[in-house]
């Protein structure tokens, strides 16, 4: 009755792909190699060819849709009495092969030792994956000894030849011990990782986690399943920006304002903004549309003892260095006093995370969703410098780190933006002309 | 040392004349489908040329056809073959039944010629045990490992050697990438050590996957690295069937007749990807790299001699086509209706004798399938 394809694995590491066009419509005739759909993955398009002869009676991807491998795409009625197979799967895996697994249970269940309190089906599996060199696993053999059954304490839960030694056929089920391999064995089953030392609760402390802390925690970890992090690395000279602010200082301190360097990398950041649209952006996951911000407002990570507060310049396209170091001032007193107001922390284009007034030079900062990007600033340090003429001076070195959202931000496109971002920092009298 | 003083030896001209000897690769048919050599042609009869056209655009078809089943998730890992018709059926066709055939992963098309079915290829390619268990058994399976071939060479040719079989010799493919690795040295240099019947082929397509061949050494050939264990070595225009043909057969006559191995450069071009696993040439050549090979076809200047002949046609071409097209799907039938695979059934395939290990293994799987 129906031949149903399923999306083929297009390439290694290829897990999905985006339907782009059907170029078949239900009803049609179709022959075996003729092409039925154009799939568009991160490496290419490929044409899918039908496998088979017949008609198409149900087109199950529509276009735009993001299929994975093993997902039906079109139901082909190709005479045959296969009733069409809408559940996700590999290459039709004959139902015999899926059927002997409820089967082998009981049998496995049989050899577990009577003392085990927790029950061993798992251990006796002889299909469970066991990691273990081979002369440990040799050693076993030779041992007598039934590997599936040993508990790993090796790194990633290995089996070492100590564990041979050691493995007592009515001891403890290899389950409960293996330790090293929980993040994997607690991504999979949903269970949490156990504390180091759970059965001495004296050796620890335990206290709830501050409602700051938890929100920290969740955005943190919200942030870093969005979005694949990249971080790319750069550092420039800046000098002549340590020169302009040392000549403005006073002239800023005179109208109670306290210039830091970091106007002068917003002013620096609302320029590249300009110029790289992308970086002032959000990812619309509901409807996978990009949003393009037509203001720029940046926020400033804001570290305080009673948490971490992002407050941002409002516009800060539209204002003076002297306005933008006033404001900083203001939002970090404001974070300081508990008293941010919630709209002074919304609706951000890009975060600057300064952690050079402590110091620091590299790091890798989580991005602050919705936005797409983040900037690292470090502390600006002595180093050698190779400057324009060839020659090695001291140089005024400051680390910049600009983790990305690699969805929207590609490699080259960030270097190109560290690259205008240090050309502005380096030469500072350009933001003159671009800010 | 003063400066301009004359030096003992003249490195600079030595290295500039290295390559001299592989100045000019042998061609019979040039790329504007022009007979160069016409004393070499007219050794071939019309029903020879025309069987050689008939392989080309056989395996041209082959690789269209894989291309299309790989899409359709038919088959595992395949190594597209287009544009390297007249190595592969130019060499293959050299050889005898009884020489042993030592295939990479982008030799199926030779495996097949010389005596394995294009189901088991298919099966091969898509992992199945019975995909190595070919009619003919002077031949390995594709090694997957780059090179590692070579060595499995300088072994099977020191068997023929040593059981003094005659009229036999090994016969082995590698990529230009493989001349990097040190197995193809060991590989050459066992062999000439023991004058052991070889013939060594390299299929200098232009690619290490994404490493362009001038990336990948500093000699200016490829054939000119034999000269160093002592093996003679050509490099031949790998586009032209006649020209590949010819050098081959001299090679294995060479070897036959006990004077030890040959290395073969053949100067061709892969079309596609380097596998079916993925990568986009796109993204590390240009077209205008590509546009000269695709004109230097080795169909378009066969079609054009034999056309001139008046003993090929297009109608003929395009019928041959739909011929090979129904034998593929037929075998791609064939191979998908094998029995699924047992893990006793490759274990059984390892070793001809069981090591007390294995044969462990076997009844354990054995006793598990039967289930």
């Amino acid at each position: 009755m129906a031949y149903t394809f399923k999306l083929p694995e297009l390439g290694e590491g290829m897990a999905e792909g985006e339907i782009s066009s059907w170029l078949v419509k239900e009803g049609d005739a179709v022959k075996e190699d003729d092409t039925l759909v154009e799939i568009q993955n991160d490496k290419s398009v490929s044409e899918l060819p039908s496998p088979v002869d017949g008609t198409i009676s149900k087109i199950v991807a529509q276009e735009g849709d993001t299929v994975e491998i093993g997902d039906p795409l079109i139901v082909i009625d190709d005479g045959s009495d296969t009733p069409p197979d809408l559940g996700k799967g590999g290459d039709a895996a004959p139902a015999e092969e899926a059927a002997p697994e409820p089967a082998a249970a009981p049998e496995a269940a049989a050899p577990a030792p009577v003392a085990a309190p927790t029950g061993v089906p798992a251990a006796a599996d002889p299909n469970k994956l066991v990691m273990a060199m081979p002369s440990v696993r040799q050693y076993a053999r030779d041992k007598g000894v039934d590997i599936t059954q040993v508990a790993p304490t090796g790194n990633h839960g290995q089996v070492l030849k100590a564990d041979i030694d050691n493995f007592n056929g009515a001891a403890a089920p290899a389950a409960e011990k293996a330790a090293p391999a929980a993040p994997a064995a607690a991504k999979a089953t949903g269970q949490a990782i156990k504390p180091w030392n759970a059965d001495r609760p004296e050796l620890e402390t335990r206290e709830p986690m501050s409602p700051m802390r938890k929100i920290i925690a969740k955005s943190m970890r919200t942030s870093k399943d969005i979005a694949p992090h990249v971080t790319s690395f750069d550092e420039v000279e800046v000098s002549a920006l340590m020169a302009n602010r040392k000549k403005y200082k006073q002239a800023a301190a005179d109208k109670g304002i306290h210039l830091t360097f970091l106007p002068y990398i917003v002013k620096a950041l609302v320029a590249v903004m300009k110029d790289f649209p992308e970086l002032n952006a959000s990812i619309d996951d509901t409807t996978q549309e990009i949003v393009t911000k037509h203001y720029y407002n940046i926020g400033i990570a804001t570290n305080t003892d009673h948490g971490l507060y992002v407050p941002n310049i409002k516009n800060a396209d539209s204002k003076g260095m002297f306005e933008i170091a006033k404001e900083i001032s203001e939002n970090t007193q404001a974070a300081y006093d508990n008293k941010l107001s919630p709209a002074s922390m919304a609706g951000g284009s890009i975060t600057i995370s300064n952690v050079g007034s402590i110091g620091g030079g590299w790091f890798t900062p989580v991005i602050n969703q919705p936005e797409v990007a983040i900037l690292g600033v470090g502390r600006i340090e002595k180093a050698p410098y190779v400057n324009e003429d060839g020659d090695i001076v001291v140089g005024r070195m400051l680390k910049l780190s600009m983790s990305y959202d690699h969805r929207l931000i590609d490699g080259a496109l960030a270097q190109n933006i560290l690259n205008e971002m240090k050309a502005l920092l380096h030469d500072p009298e350009m933001l003159l002309m671009e800010g | 040392m003063a400066n301009g003083s004359k030096q003992i030896v003249d490195f600079a001209k030595i290295k500039a004349t290295m390559a001299d000897p592989y100045k000019h690769p042998v061609q019979v048919i040039d790329r504007e489908g022009k007979v160069v050599d016409p004393d070499t042609l007219a050794k071939y009869s019309d029903d020879q040329l025309v069987d050689f056209m008939k392989k080309m655009v056989w395996e041209r078809t082959l690789h269209e056809q894989t291309m299309n089943f790989s899409r359709q998730g038919r088959l595992g890992f395949y190594a597209p073959t287009a544009g390297e018709e007249a190595s592969e059926m130019g060499s293959v066709t050299a050889f005898k039944d009884q020489d042993f055939l030592l295939p990479a992963y982008r030799d199926l098309p030779q495996m097949i010629q010389h005596g394995t079915t294009v189901a088991k290829g298919f099966l091969w390619s898509k992992g199945h045990v019975q995909g190595n268990q070919h009619e003919n058994p002077n031949m390995l399976f594709p090694q997957i490992i780059i090179g590692a071939q070579y060595v499995e060479t300088a072994g099977v040719a020191l068997g023929i050697k040593k059981n003094k079989d005659e009229d036999r010799v090994a016969f082995v493919y590698t990529g230009d990438g493989g001349t990097s690795q040190g197995d193809w040295y060991e590989g050459v240099n066992f062999t000439s050590a023991f004058q052991a019947p070889a013939v060594f082929f390299v299929q200098n397509n232009g690619w290490a996957i994404s490493v362009p061949r001038y990336k990948q050494t500093g000699a200016e050939t490829l054939a000119q690295k034999a000269v160093a264990m002592g093996v003679p070595s050509v490099q031949v225009d790998g586009m032209d069937i006649v020209a590949v043909h010819e050098v081959s057969k001299a090679a294995r006559e060479f070897a036959v007749a006990g004077n030890g191995p040959v290395v073969i450069e053949t100067l061709t071009y892969r079309y596609g990807a380097h596998s079916s696993a993925g990568d986009d040439p796109s993204r590390y050549r240009t077209k205008e790299e590509e546009k000269p090979w695709f004109d230097a076809d080795p169909l378009i200047r066969m079609r054009k001699v034999l056309t001139d002949k008046g003993v090929w046609s297009q109608d003929q071409e395009d019928k041959l086509v739909d011929e090979y097209k129904d034998e593929f799907k037929e075998a791609m039938k064939e191979a998908e209706a094998a029995p699924a695979q047992k893990v006793s059934d490759f274990l059984k395939w390892t070793y001809n004798v069981p090591t007390p290990a294995v044969k462990k293994q076997i009844a354990e799987f054995e006793a598990k399938e039967s289930k």
